[in-house]
Parts: C-alpha cells; sequence; structure tokens
C-alpha cells in the first residue's frame, strides 16, 4: 500500500537532517494508535535517508521482562562500545556511556530509530531521557515511535517524554486517513461499495490494508476477521508455524527457526508471500504487531503453553538472552528454566537500572522459593528487598528483607545477616519511622562488633548515624558519623565514607558548627569521584535547606542548583523532588511569585505520587495564592495539613503552621494559637515565619529564643532594622511587610508601594485597610495591578496560554511555542479552565474571544 | 587549611555574577556571539557556574577532559575565539575584584584546556 497523506510529516522527519549535520541534531517523537502507519512512515522516512545517513534500528518488545537496553542492543554493532561494555558487566553509567558513543559518528549523521518504546525498559528510558537532551548537540536524530493508547499519566514513558523540551524536539502524530483517501484505495483494489470501507476502517491504515489484501472477499468487519481470513486459507503447516511464531514478540532469529518451528519451516515462505510475515535483518517477525497479537489469540492455551516451552528450550539450548528465556519459560510453567535464567536476569537488570523489571524478575523466581537452595534464597530476598525499596515499595522491602534475614541466620553468616538487616533498617524508616528503624540498625551493629573491621560494618555505622541525624540526637550522630568514617577509610569503602561524610556535616550544622559545609562539599567531592550520584545530590540538599535557615540565599541557590545539576547530569531522579521543593521555597522568599507559583503548581500536583513531600509545596502554593488572593488557597491549606499530619514529622509540619498563620492573616480570619518552637534550624525558621505573620493577624506575639533575626526584630516592634534585615538577605516580601507596620507613616507607606510592585494584591489590600483605620488619610488608591489587568483574573503566562490554546494549539504546541515542559502546560491550562470556569478547552475559547483575548 | 578562592570573594553568589557578566559580554562579541544561537544560556549559565565554583576551590561539578572534548569538537572554536573569550573572562574575574593572583590562577585553569576546546581552524 503506498503512503498516503503523511508528506507534511515526512517533511518535517526530513528537514531534521540537514541541521543534524550541523551539530544540531532532534528528537522525533512519534506517537498514535495501532495501526495508525507509525513505522510506515519511519520507514519512508529511512528509505530516503540511508544513503546519506547511517541508519540504526532497534524495537522494544512485549515481554513481561524485556532485558535491559533492548533496542540498544539491536543497533549495537558487533564488538562495538556497547557490546563490549555489556559483555564486560559495567553498571548503568558506563552503559549509558556507551550508548551514547554507539550512537556517534563523527562523520556521518546517525538516525537511531527506537520502535514501540511504550514497551521500553527503564534503561531504555535511562538512556531515551539522556539523548533526548543531548541530542540538541550531537549529530543524532533519535526518532521514537510509540502508541499512545497504550501510555497512561502514570506511565514512566509519559514522564520522560513529557519532559522533553526545546526547539530540537518534535511530535508528529499521523492522523487517521481522509475518506477520500480510503475510498480512492477502495477503488484502485475495485471493490463495489468503496464507503463500506471508508465507514468500517474509520480511516485506520493498518485496517484499510488488511482488507485490501485479499479484496475478493469483500470488505471484512474488523482488522482481526481479515487478518484470520488470511490465516485460515494457508496451509495447515503454515498456520502451526504461525501460531508458533506469535508466542515470540519481536520474532525469532532465523537460525532458532529450524528448533522452534520443525518440518513446518518451509511453509513459512507461504505466509510470507502472503504479506504476514517479513525477514528483516537476522529476524523473522510478523509484518506488523497487531498482526501477531490476532495470530496468537486466535490459538488454544494449552498449544501456546506448548510453543512457550519449544522456544524456551531452543533459547537455551542457544544460549539466549536470560529475560527473553524468562518470558517463555514463566508461560510455559518451566521451573528448571525459572531458576536458572530468573536470577541471571534479575541481576543484570538491577545492574543495569532497569529496576521495574528487575523486580519482576525477582518475583518470577522467589514465587518458588522452596524450590531455592537457602544461601541462593537469601541472597536474592536481599537484593529483592533492595530493589523493593528503591521503587518506593517499603511495606514489601521490610517483608522481604525480614525473610532474608532468617534465611541469612539459617545459613549462618553474621555479615550477612547484618547486611539484611541494613536493608530493612531502610525500608522500616520509611514504613514506620524511627522506632521500627532503629532495632534493626543497632542489631547489625552489634552483630558486626566481634567481627573483622568490614565495608558492612562501616556502612551500619553511617545508617545510625543518619538515624540518629535526622532524629536530631546530633552529638551522637557526629560521634558515629566520624566512627564509620575511620572504618570505612580502613576497608577503603568510598560510598559509606561518603555517606557518612553527608550526615556529619548535616549534625555539625545543626549544633551551630559552620565547619559542617566543608564536610559536606568533601562528601560532594568524594561523591562525584565514586560515581555515588544519591550521596552527591543528598550532600547538596542538605547543604542548600541549612543556607536557607541561616538565612544565606545566594549560597542556598548555588548548592540546590548543583544538586538538580548532578541529578540530570548522571540521569538519577533521586532527591530531585525535595530539591526542587527547596527551589520553590527560594523563588518565594526571594519575591519571584509568578516563578514560585508556576513550580509549586507541578510539585503539589497530586498525580506526582510525591506523598507526604508534598506537604511543603502544598502550603507554599496555598500562600502564594492567597497573596493574590485566590480563594482555592484554603483548601490547598486543609489538603497541606492533611497531608502532613499523616507523617508527623515537624520537618514537614512546620512550613504548614506558618502557612496557616499568613493565610488566616490574608483572608481575615483569626489568627492561629502559638505553640513552642522545636528544636531544629527548620523549625524555628518557621516558626519565626509563623509568628510573624501572626502579629499580622493582630495577635501578640514574642520572639523565642534562637528566632531567626528578621523574625525577632519585627516581632520586638522594631520595623525598620527589621527590614534591613530582609534587605540584606534578599527577602522583598517581609522587608515591606515589616517597614508596612512602621509607626513612621512615611516608611509604612513605602512598604505599601513596595507589596504593590510585588505582584501580592491582597497583602496589599489588608495593609491598606490596617493603615486607613490606624487614621492614615494618604493611603494611595493603589496601581492597576497585572491581574486586575485582566479581567478574568489571569496571570501573564496564562493569558498567554489562552491565547495559543485559542489559536487551536495542542497543550504540546504550546509547550513548543513557549519552550516549558507539556506538564507545565497541562497545568496552566487547567489552572485557565478553573479561573475561567469553564470545563473544556472549546469553552475556552469561547471565553477568551469574550473578553478579546484571542485574536 | 587556608581559604579557597571560592570562599574569599563570597561563594557562589559572586561565581554566579562574574558567570552572568561573562556571558553578557560573550553575548555582545561579534566574534563569540554565533557559536551561542541555539544554546540554552540559563542550562549553560548552572553548568558554568558549577564548573568555575569547583575550579576555584568550592562545591561544584568537575567535567573531564573527555567531556568538554566531545561538547567542543563539533563546534569548530578557533584558537582566535578562545583567546577573545580569555580576555573576557579576565574582564568579568577582575569587575568582581578577584585579586590578580586569582584571576590568573582563574584563567590558566581555562587556558589549560585549550586543547579540548579548541578543534577550529584558525583564519
Amino acid at each position: 500500500m503506498p503512503l498516503l497523506e503523511r508528506d507534511d510529516e515526512l517533511g518535517s522527519l526530513l528537514a531534521t537532517l540537514e541541521p543534524a549535520q550541523g551539530g544540531q541534531g532532534a528528537v522525533v517523537l512519534v506517537s498514535g494508535e495501532a495501526g495508525i502507519g507509525k513505522t510506515s512512515l519511519v520507514r519512508a522516512f529511512l528509505d530516503d535517508a540511508r544513503g546519506r545517513t547511517r541508519v540504526l534500528t532497534g524495537a522494544c518488545d512485549d515481554l513481561t521482562t524485556p532485558r535491559a537496553l533492548s533496542p540498544f542492543r539491536d543497533m549495537a554493532a558487533s564488538d562495538g562500545p556497547l557490546e563490549r561494555a555489556l559483555a564486560a558487566g559495567v553498571s548503568r553509567d558506563a552503559a549509558l556511556d556507551a550508548v551514547r558513543e554507539e550512537l556517534t559518528d563523527p562523520h556521518r549523521v546517525t538516525v537511531a530509530v527506537v520502535e514501540d518504546t511504550h514497551w521500553a525498559d527503564d534503561a531504555t528510558l535511562d538512556a531515551v531521557r539522556l539523548l533526548g537532551r543531548r541530542a540538541a548537540t550531537m549529530r543524532l536524530v533519535l526518532v521514537l515511535t510509540y502508541r499512545d493508547d497504550e501510555v497512561g499519566r502514570e506511565d514512566p514513558l509519559f514522564r520522560v517524554l513529557g519532559d522533553l523540551v526545546g526547539p530540537h524536539v518534535l511530535r508528529l502524530r499521523p492522523a487517521r486517513l481522509s475518506d477520500r483517501a480510503v475510498a480512492g484505495l477502495a477503488q484502485q483494489a475495485g471493490l463495489r461499495d468503496p464507503t463500506e470501507l471508508v465507514r468500517l476502517s474509520a480511516g485506520n491504515p493498518f485496517y484499510v490494508q488488511a482488507a485490501l489484501a485479499d479484496p475478493s472477499t469483500g470488505v471484512p468487519l474488523t482488522a482481526r476477521d481479515a487478518v484470520l481470513a488470511r490465516l485460515h486459507r494457508l496451509s495447515l503447516g503454515a498456520q502451526r508455524a504461525l501460531e508458533r511464531l506469535a508466542v515470540v514478540p519481536g520474532g525469532l532469529d532465523s537460525w532458532l527457526l529450524p528448533q522452534v518451528l520443525g518440518d513446518d519451516e518451509a511453509a513459512l515462505t507461504e505466509a510470507e508471500q502472503r504479506g504476514l510475515v517479513e525477514v528483516a535483518g537476522p529476524t523473522v517477525r510478523f509484518t506488523h504487531e497487531l498482526v501477531r497479537r490476532i495470530v496468537e489469540e486466535d490459538a488454544p492455551g494449552t498449544a501456546l503453553v506448548r510453543h512457550h516451552r519449544a522456544v524456551a528450550d531452543a533459547l537455551v539450548a542457544a544460549g539466549g538472552d536470560p529475560g527473553r528465556v524468562l518470558h517463555h519459560a514463566v508461560a510455559a510453567g518451566s521451573l528448571e528454566h525459572v531458576l536458572t535464567y530468573g536470577p541471571v536476569a534479575a541481576r543484570e537488570a538491577s545492574r543495569l537500572g532497569s529496576h521495574r523489571q528487575a523486580l519482576i524478575s525477582y518475583g518470577q523466581v522467589l514465587a518458588h522459593a522452596a524450590a531455592l537452595d537457602p544461601p541462593v534464597r537469601a541472597a536474592l530476598r536481599t537484593e529483592q528487598a533492595y530493589e523493593l525499596q528503591l521503587a518506593g515499595r517499603h511495606r514489601e522491602a521490610s517483608e522481604a528483607a525480614a525473610e532474608a534475614v532468617r534465611d541469612w541466620e539459617a545459613v549462618g553468616d553474621a555479615g550477612r545477616v547484618a547486611e539484611a538487616l541494613l536493608v530493612l533498617s531502610r525500608a522500616a524508616y520509611f514504613d514506620g519511622g524511627q522506632s521500627a528503624a532503629r532495632p534493626p540498625a543497632e542489631r547489625a551493629a552489634s552483630v558486626l562488633e566481634p567481627l573483622p573491621p568490614s565495608p558492612v560494618h562501616a556502612m551500619a555505622l553511617a545508617h545510625l548515624s543518619r538515624l540518629d541525624m535526622l532524629d536530631h540526637r546530633d552529638e551522637e550522630a557526629v560521634r558515629e558519623a566520624r566512627a564509620a568514617i575511620d572504618l570505612a577509610r580502613e576497608v577503603g569503602h568510598p560510598p559509606a565514607e561518603a555517606g557518612a561524610l553527608v550526615n556529619l556535616g548535616a549534625a555539625l550544622l545543626e549544633v551551630g558548627d559552620e565547619s559542617g559545609l566543608a564536610r559536606l562539599q568533601e562528601a560532594a567531592d568524594l561523591a562525584r569521584r565514586e560515581g555515588l550520584h544519591e550521596t552527591g545530590i543528598r550532600a547538596c540538599a542538605n547543604a542548600g535547606a541549612h543556607l536557607l535557615r541561616v538565612p544565606r540565599l545566594d549560597d542556598a541557590a548555588g548548592w540546590i542548583e548543583l544538586g538538580l545539576l548532578l541529578a540530570a547530569d548522571s540521569e538519577v531522579a533521586y532527591g530531585e523532588y525535595h530539591l526542587r521543593d527547596l527551589r520553590a521555597e527560594l523563588l518565594v522568599r526571594r519575591g519571584d511569585l509568578a516563578a514560585a507559583e508556576e513550580e509549586l503548581e507541578v510539585l503539589a500536583d497530586p498525580a506526582d505520587d510525591a506523598g507526604v513531600a508534598r506537604a511543603r509545596p502544598l502550603a507554599l502554593l496555598a500562600r502564594v495564592l492567597a497573596r493574590r488572593g485566590d480563594e482555592s488557597a484554603t483548601d490547598l491549606l486543609a489538603e497541606a495539613r492533611e497531608v502532613a499530619g499523616t507523617s508527623g514529622e515537624l520537618f514537614r509540619l512546620g512550613p504548614v503552621l506558618a502557612a496557616e498563620a499568613e493565610v488566616a492573616w490574608l483572608t481575615g480570619s483569626p489568627p492561629p494559637e502559638v505553640d513552642l518552637p522545636g528544636r531544629d534550624a527548620a523549625w524555628r525558621w518557621f516558626t519565626g515565619d509563623r509568628l510573624f505573620h501572626v502579629r499580622r493577624g493582630g495577635r501578640a506575639a514574642e520572639a523565642f529564643p534562637g528566632c531567626p533575626e528578621g523574625f525577632a526584630l519585627d516581632l520586638a516592634g522594631r520595623s525598620g532594622e527589621s527590614a534591613a534585615v530582609w534587605d540584606r538577605v534578599g527577602q522583598p516580601y517581609e522587608a515591606a511587610l515589616a517597614r508596612a507596620w512602621s509607626a513612621d507613616t512615611d516608611e509604612a507607606l513605602e512598604g505599601l508601594a513596595a507589596l504593590d510592585l510585588l505582584g501580592a494584591p491582597a497583602a496589599s489590600a489588608r495593609v491598606r485597610a490596617r493603615l486607613r483605620a490606624g487614621g492614615v488619610s494618604s493611603v494611595p488608591r493603589g496601581p492597576i495591578t497585572r491581574t486586575r489587568a485582566n479581567p478574568a483574573g489571569l496571570t501573564d503566562r496564562q493569558v498567554e496560554v489562552l491565547r495559543l490554546l485559542a489559536g487551536g494549539l495542542t497543550n504540546a504546541e504550546i509547550a513548543e511555542r513557549l519552550v516549558v515542559s507539556v506538564r507545565t502546560v497541562d497545568h496552566h491550562v487547567s489552572a485557565v479552565l478553573g479561573r475561567l470556569g469553564v470545563g473544556s478547552r472549546k469553552e475556552a475559547a469561547v471565553r477568551a474571544t469574550e473578553l478579546g483575548l484571542a485574536s | 587549611m587556608a581559604q579557597t578562592i571560592f570562599e574569599r570573594y563570597g561563594g557562589f553568589s559572586t561565581i554566579r555574577r562574574v558567570v552572568s557578566d561573562f556571558y553578557d559580554s560573550v553575548l555582545d562579541s561579534d566574534l563569540l556571539a554565533h557559536h551561542f544561537a541555539r544554546i540554552d544560556m540559563r542550562e549553560l549559565i548552572k553548568h558554568q557556574t558549577a564548573f568555575i565554583a569547583h575550579l576555584t576551590g568550592g562545591p561544584g561539578a568537575d567535567y573531564s577532559d573527555e567531556v568538554l572534548a566531545r561538547v567542543h569538537k563539533d563546534l569548530g572554536i578557533t584558537d582566535e575565539e578562545f583567546e577573545e573569550m580569555l580576555v573576557l573572562l579576565q574582564d568579568a574575574l577582575e569587575e568582581h575584584s578577584l585579586g590578580d593572583d586569582d584571576v590568573a590562577e582563574v584563567v590558566g585553569q581555562f587556558r589549560s584546556r585549550r586543547p579540548v576546546i579548541v578543534f577550529g581552524e584558525g583564519r
């Protein structure tokens, strides 16, 4: 079938080649429903590009445990960088570097196509994220095809693709064929009634092709009918061969055909002539994944089990990919293969960062726990617990680790018992807090005490110091961290050393010893040299959080940006949420309320699944919105309170209480009761913050020992001095509010003017009313603020989004236009719909016209 | 332990301002501006701040010669352009009152990386 109605898409694809030649590559996302013609479009592009470029192709397969980096394995040259790296058993970072090297050719543009990305394993997604960002400065055109009807919002692929932003990102979504095009094809094929094909196909090219493959039989009701009609007209041998081939997603290497198909192999030729299978490189596969699925679904279940067993045996005999063996062995119930290949697949996936796939494999093996030797089972359970914890499934991680502890005890290996206890303690901390985490950690330390110095012992001490640091037992934390560092250096274990340095630095800062910052830098440097990304990020977050409380905002910003940079450069998501949360606080404190609101909307989105961590962004967002006079602030605050309440941690409650005081003042509610400050610097900060606003609400409040200076001066009624502190710190909103409370009318009016400039109309209104009530007659009516200039109360950015939306652009197109992520646009659009009180984009466009905002 | 350059001049706030002033003058330079036409300057400033923070003994990011070579290889930066860049960097450092020795130290660090930055043909 010819490629119809794809000229624009093809043109866009081809237009990427010339800039790519100059080192300005592109990422092209081709999405759409199954059968819409994504692959056909890409093939047409490749046919044109092939002579001028280096073309590499790979596919993700619909396996329960796809092998880590499988599409890039397809692309890898024999004895190339990736093949060598994987054969050497390297870890994730080195494998990602090898992927990038594999896709780099100094002389030509590389066109790399990853098909069916919706089935990608986690390591492939890491590579896609990395390449997607770097392609802008590479001689690379990376093409990704995926079915968007298979990608939910919670799917990791959605996040990876949604975060791809920039002029080098191209999104193509081939449309359904027009009625005219389908009718034209029907006529060419000699169909008597073309309208029937038009109606039944709904413009889906796969259906059209299937229906027209044998027009003599009339138009089938569904694509499935068409495929099955063709299948059942084949010889029995060919049908048997296809049924077996159908259990192998992605197709079968041709040298395995004799083992799997036996005498029926020759019959495949018939199927090829009928256009049901094709030979692509070394692989024999169905012409379309949908054909495979239809054939598979048509086969009886018992036959499928038999076929899976045959494929598993053939793959084992040929020394094939462990993930593939496992997929078929599980489907066939071949216990022996599951027990042999499951651990191999799980460990490889874990090493390369395919965490979801590793967990599936561990689960498949451990489903047969009784059949495993105790030491093997204990090791697998420890590893499974570790992966579960990484995935945030802390309860299950605790359970797996507890079983591992019992297993190692039975085996009688004290060192491994302690190792499992540490995994248990980490998981238990997240599941049940200090009280659950401490006993196993202490037990691990005492088990290790009589043993010779070991890395595990250093890890145990480092972990204990972290627990103590988190529990504000700073002296103990310092002592344990120092012991951990000494031991780690003695046995040469940088991960324990770097981790303990972070705990030491954070604990020192908490007791007022500024040398803690130098320890954090030492930790960050060591982490960088050793590739310990998460520890480096943790050092940055601790330093940033501390500097926010000193407060030294510029230095806090430096550390926070550094942490985000480390996370981005290493493609590690760990700690990113916390760092962005800190950055949002920084924006609020610097008075950049619009930018803060944009960031906080994303962080507070329940779809982000941040759990209790959402409490802080919710509380901050409530404050920012309340300053604008947005009524949703109260609801957000209630939600923040609820989320924070579930954790019971002061770290999360402090910001919520401060927000309650400010929102109460801004909405004219009575100020909340005042209670005593807690122990740490963050608590002291937010308590000062809280009292500052309690005072604004008209309730007397006094500073407490350790109250941050700017708040303390204000509470003591020394407005001018307080404002000067806030000026020096760089917090204009607090400076303006301090001035506004001055007994000196001129200074108070100066504070009001500053508030107007900051775009905090609700705060301005409160201050105006207070001054008038206090008898100040010269209070200006105030400038028309930006928000009031837009009749619907939209921000400038929201107006911009609304204009583009009214112009018929999709969110993806708006994102490209504004050079922001699609997720950000999603948030703007829902905010705009909410603000306009409409339920759909169409209504929003109508309202935009009424408001004179649309052209 | 002697204070690092990073600490002596006020940490991130100074480095950030140096880098931001430096790129302002780079974008004003007829010789250099064309290299940055399609570059996300905000990202670049973050990377460069982290790099200079590291070079001055502060917390930061270290970019190996291999990495620097990879990102500069296709840019065709010439010797003349590289020299211009050093001059603008020196100006920016001096404007923020770094002492002569400290300016020389930082500029020297950049100069030593010439082989992994300059890949273009001189005119």
